[in-house]
């Protein structure tokens, strides 16, 4: 899979939210083979501690190459988004950004006015822009219109581990998209992100349900498998579904007697 | 999610953003915002060298002077001045 100029070889994205431990994020990093984490900016307020994090994930073990792919999260509005994108690059070194801006902190749900205003400005400048959004065609096609890389429609609502709420209006995204489809938020399952990747998304970005699994890299590795199931069961074709039976054995009827 | 990166939102604050920075007074001192947090500091004090005063390790920080960032190439050459706001940013965990 291709987005921009970088090919991916895993379609499975993880957020590095809620983990108890950073060696529970490395943990699940190596058993998800991610080759993208997405991470926040924050104002720094402990000193000393100063970007731990960062530095273990940029010091991965042997053989192991992630990607950071910052958020703007805290944004509230396009202009907050944009200014986050640019400490963003500062930090990270690079154009990628995942858009996201939520004003309202129940649902944490994207603003579209905002998100599309915020990518158009971020793709004039350069950034590589995959922009968290509603489960709506329209505002994806108009996400792509700008110029975004990717779009990265919500399942269900930030961290509720609902799974797809809106299966109808996603299958619509992918099948209009000329660019990635990554389903992102809400993933509870791996059987849901088997179920997106079977509906024919490019990927999933998937944090809570690994993150507060009671062993997040077993749950990593589940989220791989079962977005490998779903992609390979894409890649075939599902046999369309029928109203009526259809005999998995031959009907011969051979316990009855010749008519 | 959710980590404050708020631009300032009040007229005062805006005003104080692009107010034009001045020379401190005889003390050799000026009085300037450091995440949040009133500072003193040796006039003429860079960036560069305010930071290094202040964190344990500046890799992968970002710096906002009065609201703009300031890429780390221009930390050496950026002096702060009376009344400059500068905001320190760095990565945390988020989805």
């Amino acid at each position: 899979m291709k987005i921009a100029d970088k090919t991916f070889n895993s379609r499975l994205f993880l957020g590095t939210g809620k983990y108890a431990h950073s060696k529970q994020l490395v943990s699940a990093v190596v058993a998800s083979e991610t080759e993208l984490v997405t991470m926040a900016v924050a104002r720094v307020s402990d000193t000393v501690a100063t970007n731990t994090l960062y530095r273990t994930l940029n010091d991965m073990p042997s053989g192991i190459q992630i990607d950071f792919l910052p958020n703007t999260s805290g944004a509230r509005n396009a202009k907050e988004a944009i200014y986050a994108a640019e400490l963003a690059r500062q930090i990270f070194g690079t154009y990628w950004v995942k858009l996201e801006i939520h004003p309202e902190r129940k649902y944490l749900l994207p603003d579209p006015l905002e998100t599309v205003k915020a990518a158009e400005h971020l793709v004039k400048k350069g950034f590589v822009v995959l922009p968290y959004c509603s489960c709506d065609p329209m505002l994806c096609r108009r996400l792509q219109d700008v110029g975004c890389d990717a779009v990265m429609p919500l399942a269900s609502p930030i961290g509720s581990l609902g799974g797809i709420s809106s299966t109808a209006m996603l299958q619509i995204i992918i099948e209009q998209a000329q660019v990635p489809v990554i389903v992102d938020a809400g993933l509870g399952a791996p059987s849901h992100a088997t179920q997106a990747m079977e509906m024919g998304a490019d990927a999933v970005l998937v944090n809570t349900a690994i993150a507060v699994a009671s062993e997040p890299d077993k749950m990593a590795s589940a989220f791989k498998q079962g977005v490998q199931a779903g992609r390979t069961a894409y890649e075939l074709r599902l046999t369309p579904q029928s109203e009526e039976a259809s005999a998995t054995t031959p009907m011969t009827d051979f316990l009855r007697e010749e008519s | 999610m959710n980590s404050s990166i708020s631009q300032p939102e009040t007229d005062v604050a805006k005003e104080n953003a692009l107010q034009i920075s001045m020379p401190s007074d005889s003390t050799g001192t000026i009085k300037i915002r450091f995440n949040n947090q009133i500072m003193h500091c040796p006039q003429n004090i860079t960036v560069s060298e305010l930071l290094q005063r202040e964190l344990d390790n500046s890799l992968g920080v970002a710096v906002a002077l009065n609201y703009i960032v300031v890429p780390q190439t221009q930390w050496t050459s950026s002096v702060l001045y009376e009344n400059d706001i500068l905001d320190c940013f760095m990565a945390i965990a988020g989805g």
